[in-house]
């Protein structure tokens, strides 16, 4: 007795299934047949445990119960090397959940091995995974991912009411990514609502499919500010005050002095010097103009190059607002889309 | 009803011309000395006048009108006195912002044909502008004074006019322009058929007006 205890404690140590089968099933069952078997398991009595799942399998039971005592029995058959046997259960129990997993840190190699050398056996779609999205109708997709544990014909279909689109369909196996660009055949985008991605996998005889829901919901699509000044650059003074100069005195100096010089040259000696009253009389007012212009402030004169550049800067930022008001009339005729994926519900067939 | 049309379409090309038209009025004094034939007959003088200025775009179009008194220098031989009424005109085209083109006309009259010579002539030219400062603009002046006519008779190939000029902002409406012309008609008679006789005319006048804006 004490000999088996210790080979059975070596045998637990080596399988790790105690520990596996409280780790997999993780809320107590509800059959009580079954209960007691988990606990002739975790006792490492495992002819009474197959006894006791049997048993429980002939009884009323829920699927995830159902589930749990063929995964039981294939525990329970890996510990008594009964491996044919223990293929068999896991393939109920994958059949039943398709989407349960043994973890490789808890649970032995040789066990999952047989787990996987089952699913290689069966066909099912695992993981039916569909990722939130947001995009404006017809330019993006939803990302969908599931496994396919067999070659097979897979139809990947998304249905609301008595709409159906066909995804994609292909002969698949392993691990596969489909995009949905949720668009009906005449290219709009599909009508807001709860919409279910169906994946039916079709080999001989066997079929399988699982789905997802997802819910469809619309949103204006946001328009873009119109811009009144461009990023990074703005606009320039378009006056410049020059540097204070002596250039107006220069300048009366240069007109009085050029009006005296042609005076003198048109003066006919004939009649006499030139007259120079007058022109002496507009002289000092010139003169005086133009050193008291010399000590006021310049007046402001154009920059050009500002001018220039400034002309360049609004007609950029008009053509760049033109194509954000073009841009801004083809977005309120767009629909953004939201899609969501729903609490997983159903169940696999 | 053609007429009717006609008073819309010009008061509708007035108005639509108004926003790019500035005009300009205002009096003037003017103070002149005239020389005639030899420089013992001398004038000078004092008088009124007024002037105006219609801008348009690039065309300015200019008139003075001074009436003087013109009485005999000191030292000069001439014993009569006389009022000359001078009117100029010039229409000018800015070519650059420092350069425009002129034409227009002169016409002096004295109330008495025996003391001085009546003048009228076209004028062809182009003036020179700058901007001294805030509101003062000098310009300078060159005329070639073609076709001139004289009271006497006479002709006068060589006919030039100088001017300096300065006009000045004082207020928003009001501005103040000085002026400074010369003249100088080298005249030449042909009395009775004979040889030709030289009797050349200066005129230097010097004008001080304020305008108001309209």
């Amino acid at each position: 007795m004490r000999a088996l205890h210790s080979s059975g404690l070596l045998l637990m140590l080596a399988l790790g299934i105690p520990a596996a089968v409280r780790a997999q099933a993780a809320p107590a069952p509800q059959n009580a047949t079954l209960r007691a078997a988990i606990q002739a398991y975790e006792n490492l009595d495992f002819a009474r445990a197959i006894t006791l799942a049997r048993r429980a399998l002939s009884e009323r039971m829920t699927g995830p119960d159902q589930a749990r005592a063929y995964e039981l029995l294939g525990f329970s058959y890996s510990a008594t090397d009964s491996q044919v046997k223990a293929v068999d259960a896991f393939k109920q129990a994958i059949l039943l959940d398709p989407d349960r997993q043994l973890d490789p840190n808890k649970v032995s190699p040789k066990i999952t091995s047989l787990f996987y050398s089952a699913l290689g056996q069966v066909l099912v779609v695992r993981q039916l995974q569909a990722d939130s999205a947001r995009f404006i109708g017809g330019q993006g997709a939803v990302p969908l991912r599931f496994t396919v544990t067999s070659p097979a014909r897979v139809r990947v279909r998304a249905v609301s009411g008595s709409t159906s689109l066909l995804v994609d369909s292909a002969v698949l196996t392993g691990a596969v990514n489909v995009r949905w660009l949720a668009r009906l055949p005449n290219g709009d985008p599909v009508p807001s609502g709860t919409w279910l991605i169906v994946v039916e996998a079709t080999s001989g005889q066997n079929t399988f499919s699982a789905s997802r829901s997802l819910r469809v919901t619309y949103s204006p699509v946001d328009t873009l500010p119109h811009l009144t000044s461009l990023p990074g650059y703005k606009e320039l003074p378009e006056t410049e005050v020059p540097p204070q100069s002596w250039r107006p005195l220069g300048l009366a100096f240069l007109f009085t002095g050029g009006a005296a010089a042609g005076a003198l040259a048109l003066n006919n000696g004939g009649l006499g010097s030139a007259p120079g009253r007058e022109l002496i009389g507009v002289s000092v007012v010139t003169l005086a103009a133009g050193f008291v212009m010399t000590l006021r402030k310049p007046a402001p004169r154009p920059a050009e190059a500002n001018i220039l550049y400034n002309r360049l800067l609004r007609e950029q930022l008009s053509q760049r607002n033109a194509d954000i008001a073009k841009e801004n009339v083809e977005r309120r005729q767009q629909v953004q889309l939201t899609v969501v994926p729903l609490p997983k519900t159903g169940s696999a067939r | 009803m053609r007429a009717l049309a006609l008073g819309g379409f010009l008061l509708g090309l007035c108005t639509r011309s108004a926003a790019a038209q500035h005009a300009t009025l205002g009096p003037a004094v003017a103070v002149a000395e005239y020389r005639e034939v030899a420089s013992s007959l001398r004038y000078s003088g004092v008088g009124p006048g007024a002037s105006a200025r219609v801008t348009w775009h690039r065309f300015t179009l200019d008139a003075a009108i001074v009436s003087i008194q013109m009485k005999p220098a000191s030292g000069s031989a001439a014993t009569q006195s006389f009022r000359a009424t001078e009117i100029d005109g010039w229409l000018r085209w800015d070519a650059l912002n420092y350069m425009s083109f002129e034409v227009g006309l002169t016409q002096r009259s004295p109330d008495s044909d025996f003391a001085a010579q009546s003048l009228g002539a076209v004028r062809v030219g182009a003036r020179t502008r700058y901007l001294l400062g805030p509101g003062a603009t000098i310009w300078l002046r060159g005329d070639y004074l073609a076709g001139a006519q004289f009271s006497g008779g006479g002709t006068a190939p060589l006919a030039l006019e100088l001017g300096l000029g300065l006009d000045l902002e004082l207020s928003r409406h009001v501005r103040a322009q000085v002026d400074y012309s010369f003249q100088r008609l080298d005249r030449k008679t042909n009395p009775a058929g004979g040889a030709k006789a030289s009797v050349p005319i200066e005129q230097s006048l010097a004008r001080l007006g304020l305008t108001v804006g309209l």
